[in-house]
């Protein structure tokens, strides 16, 4: 099927339009929030769906370039649509479609108490500049939409400003994706300078000639650049506090989407504007995929938030998507296209499964707050008998998260795992053990994330309430079921027909790599390597299917009594049962905090009150076992003391007297005027 | 006849621009201080005006005629009112006594003329030896900024300041193009109504316009 281009620029239009449409019509409703709110996410539903549009006929095939020399210097704006891109407008419009349904319904609580003329007009803003970010093509335009994005997103995360915690996370999001856009902005006028272009088609052709240190120096900073936005460790301090201060919708977005753009930048460093590097390129990425999947799981399942728990689990999954990423370099480097076809297009299908099941995930966390007021797990408990739906939707995020089939995490982790082992083709012994460490890591998350949605499964949902908060919570409202409901579909359809993305995503990396992946597909089935490894999703979920409904045919075939009685859970020969004996986060998590303490390096404090009559009586005991973050005692914290204290000394110069100012002026005038002579 | 003597009418009336600054130094009260700006204007519109009949220009009349109008007369007008409304009539002592702040003057003038030379040098124009004068006048005016304590005072520092940047410009190339100037002219115009209500404003609220108190807002 051909897609004319007109088409496209259509859809593009509308769908520019349908943001900047829903920008200004909620602040023009700025009096009525009820009006802005309504305004503000239709228009935003009304453009991500345009946008899907042009994701879906972008990967059809269709092209659009569009450039208007007039409004920015060097260049002006210059647009332009490949496969590549296409995808990713796809990824951005899958979340936020359910994320402006969700938010219709989500916000409802923010009348008068925040600015929804605001709120609407920075989430269109925040669409259109992500949208519009990956069909950039040239550093200025890149760089402007870039620098939108992150603008919009703080002013996002900044909604709830007058908590304390949220102006903190809204401050270090602030410095962390500023100290990122000035290694890119470095990284760019490198690469521009060394190439004598500011087009990206520039970079591409005439990137063979950068060499040596530029080239190593541009790889780093635009890796350091995009990893900061990726967020991975050791860049990934903001996430955790960003995300839960969000709300809960624009948390969905960011974390299943925006982070997403970091890993779009690096797949263009690497396969498109410096088409391949050394091997120790790759080799980086792999590591920095291995710590971050492994810590990220790690520190997720010491948290109790639960949003914060999701935001260290994006870190993870970051970390899956690079194995991809960084494997497919490494393959580039030893010319076996095919396989890093195979990698990329499992790093880009986690990609797009990451989109579908975090954005769930923090929906559904998004409705447990909405509906209990906590993000604490401790005070949750007993939440499927008062919230059923919102607690299958969360069940079926947590399944798709843990890689179990037959949910869409699975296929991309199965892929990721296949593209890894195929790794033995590549001659050399220490690339092949950097390989086998990188399987082994991701087999451990694997683990370990299946572990930690257990936790925030069970916890949050199963028992009894633990608070007051969880005993009156009540399901939320349809639009906000509605969405959730989309993404739990998507979570299946992703999962039992993959061959739907996988067709798309083979001529998406054709296209970038310039030869087929090492990958055939039918409706029912995915062959990897020639005939190394075979998979057949939707029968897998058929015999999943029938081995659930085989309990109560079995059942019914031996006659068992199945009449419904009520009992007592256990209770440990207790006459009462209350919510203080239950298992709590703080226990679960802790073998692991001991097998690894090594990392949390947990500072514990118990402290016991007796009676002063006799120590057999006690009056209260505290306990806290906080894990403490090495990145902030090693790296952040060191740097933050020395950036205080250059600034405790430039600080004399500010003495507040405005004539010491004004005598600078005079003396910086002078000096330069008889220098200058 | 004209020609001969223009030069020296030219360096005349640009040290007299330039005198009047020295005098602004080493006077106190307030009134007094306006005038002496009123007079500095005075000087370098009677100096425009002159070389505007040398080089036939129209639009620098228009210049010289507005310059006039606006320094000598309204800007004047709205200070007087500004210092009635404060209800001050002597400056508060400068951050430099008159006698150290006059030898720093003179040092500034001395190094206009060092700073300045090679323009003079290499500019054809017959106004070209008053160049220094001009500059030493730019000089002065931002070192009076920098000793005043108030925030009136320093605003006569800052239009004398402006008045010898017009006087460099009209010296080195007879005057910038007569929409720039009339640009400008609105520009000091309107600044000049700024402040004078932001000073009124300032001294409503915290009963003071030293500007010293403003060391008080660093954290």
């Amino acid at each position: 099927m051909t897609i004319n281009e007109a088409l496209m620029l259509n859809l593009l239009a509308g769908m520019l339009s349908s943001f900047g449409a829903g920008a200004i019509g909620a602040l023009l409703c700025a009096r009525w929030p009820r009006a802005a709110r309504v305004v503000g996410h239709t228009f935003a539903l009304l453009g991500a769906l345009l946008a899907l549009g042009l994701g879906l006929a972008g990967l059809a095939g269709g092209t659009v370039s569009v450039s208007i020399a007039q409004v920015l210097p060097i260049g002006g704006v210059a647009l332009g649509v490949d496969r590549l891109s296409a995808f990713f407008i796809l990824v951005i419009a899958v979340a936020a479609v359910p994320s402006a349904i969700y938010a219709l319904g989500y916000t409802r609580e923010y009348e008068g108490r925040y600015s929804l003329a605001g709120m609407g007009a920075a989430l269109n803003l925040f669409l259109a500049s992500m949208s519009l970010v990956v069909m950039a093509r040239n550093a200025l335009t890149f760089l402007a939409l870039w620098e939108a994005m992150s603008l919009a997103s703080y002013f996002l995360v900044m909604t709830e400003r007058d908590d304390r915690e949220t102006e903190r996370a809204g401050w270090l999001y602030f410095v962390m994706t500023h100290a990122g856009f000035a290694c890119l902005l470095v990284g760019f006028l490198l690469l521009s300078h060394a190439t004598g272009s500011m087009e990206f088609a520039g970079w591409q052709a005439g990137a063979a000639a950068v060499t040596g240190t530029t080239r190593n120096l541009v790889f780093i900073l635009l890796a350091v650049g995009f990893g900061s936005k990726a967020g991975v460790i050791p860049l990934h301090i903001w996430l955790p506090q960003a995300h839960p201060a969000a709300p809960s919708h624009v948390s969905a977005l960011m974390s299943g989407v925006m982070i997403k753009l970091g890993i779009y930048g690096l797949v263009r460093v690497g396969f498109d504007w410096l088409s391949g590097g050394p091997a120790w390129w790759g080799g980086a990425l792999l590591l920095v995929a291995a710590i971050s999947a492994v810590l990220g799981v790690l520190y997720a399942l010491v948290e109790h938030d639960l949003k914060r728990l999701l935001a260290y689990h994006s870190v993870e999954n970051i970390g899956i998507i690079l194995f991809g990423v960084g494997g497919g370099m490494l393959f580039q480097t030893y010319h076996l296209p095919a396989l890093a076809g195979l990698a990329l297009i499992a790093g880009l299908y986690h990609t797009l499964n990451h989109a579908v099941f975090k954005s769930l995930l923090f929906m559904g966390a998004g409705a447990v707050l909405h509906a209990t007021h906590t993000r604490n797990m401790e005070e949750m408990g007993g939440l499927i008998k008062r919230m059923p739906q919102t607690a299958v939707f969360f069940l079926i995020g947590s399944v798709a998260i843990a890689a179990l089939p037959p949910f869409n995490g699975f296929i991309s982790e199965w892929l990721t795992f296949q593209s890894l082992l195929l790794s033995f083709q590549i001659p050399d012994k220490a690339v092949n053990l950097t390989f086998a460490l990188s399987v082994a890591a991701l087999a451990l998350t694997s683990g370990l994330a299946a572990a930690c949605f257990i936790k925030a499964f069970g916890i949050s949902f199963l028992a009894l309430p633990r608070s007051e908060h969880a005993e009156s919570a009540r399901e939320v409202g349809f639009s906000m079921r509605a969405a959730m409901a989309l993404l739990a579909v998507a979570c299946l359809v992703l999962g039992v027909a993959p061959f739907t993305v996988l067709k798309f995503l083979s001529k998406t990396t054709s296209e970038l790599l310039g030869a087929t992946p090492d990958m055939q597909f039918t409706w029912n089935r995915i062959v990897t390597g020639g005939s190394f490894a075979t998979v057949s999703p939707l029968w897998i979920a058929v015999a999943l299917a029938a081995l659930l409904a085989s309990i109560p045919i079995t059942l019914r075939v031996f006659r068992a009594n199945t009449a419904r009685r009520y009992y007592e859970t256990w209770g440990c020969g207790r006459a009462v049962q209350t919510a203080r004996f239950e298992y709590t986060a703080t226990s679960f998590a802790n073998p692991f905090k001991r097998v690894f303490s090594v990392l949390y390096r947990p500072v514990k404090e118990l402290a016991i009150e007796f009676h002063p009559e006799s120590r057999f009586f006690v009056r209260t005991i505290s306990y806290s076992n906080e894990a403490r973050s090495i990145f902030d005692d090693a790296i952040y914290g060191p740097l933050n003391r020395m950036l205080r204290s250059f600034a405790q000394r430039v600080r004399l110069l500010q003495s507040g007297n405005v004539n010491v100012y004004l005598l600078y002026i005079l003396v910086a005038l002078v000096v330069l005027l008889v220098i200058a002579r | 006849m004209f020609v001969e003597i223009f030069p020296k009418l030219v360096n005349l009336l640009a040290s007299l621009a330039v005198g009047t600054a020295f005098l602004l130094i080493a006077r106190r009260d307030l009134r007094g201080q306006v005038r002496l700006f009123a007079a500095q204007s005075f000087f370098v519109s009677i100096l425009a005006g002159v070389i505007a009949v040398f080089a036939r220009s129209a639009e620098l009349f228009a210049v010289a005629l507005g310059l006039a109008l606006l320094k000598v007369f309204i800007i004047p007008a709205i200070l007087n009112r500004a210092v009635s409304r404060i209800g001050l009539q002597r400056a508060v002592a400068p951050y430099l006594g008159a006698p150290a702040a006059l030898f720093v003057s003179g040092v500034l003038v001395a190094l206009a003329f060092y700073v300045m030379a090679p323009i003079t040098a290499s500019n054809p124009l017959p106004t070209a030896d008053a160049v220094p004068v001009a500059f030493a006048g730019v000089l002065i005016g931002a070192f009076i900024t920098v000793i005043r304590r108030r925030a009136l005072t320093q605003i006569l520092g800052f239009l004398m300041l402006e008045n010898g940047i017009f006087l460099l410009a009209l010296l080195a190339t007879y005057g910038v193009p007569f929409i720039v100037e009339i640009g400008v002219f609105l520009d000091v115009l309107v600044a000049v109504l700024i402040m004078e209500v932001f000073i009124y404003r300032i001294k409503e609220n915290f009963d003071s316009i030293e500007v010293g108190e403003m060391g008080r807002l660093k954290g």
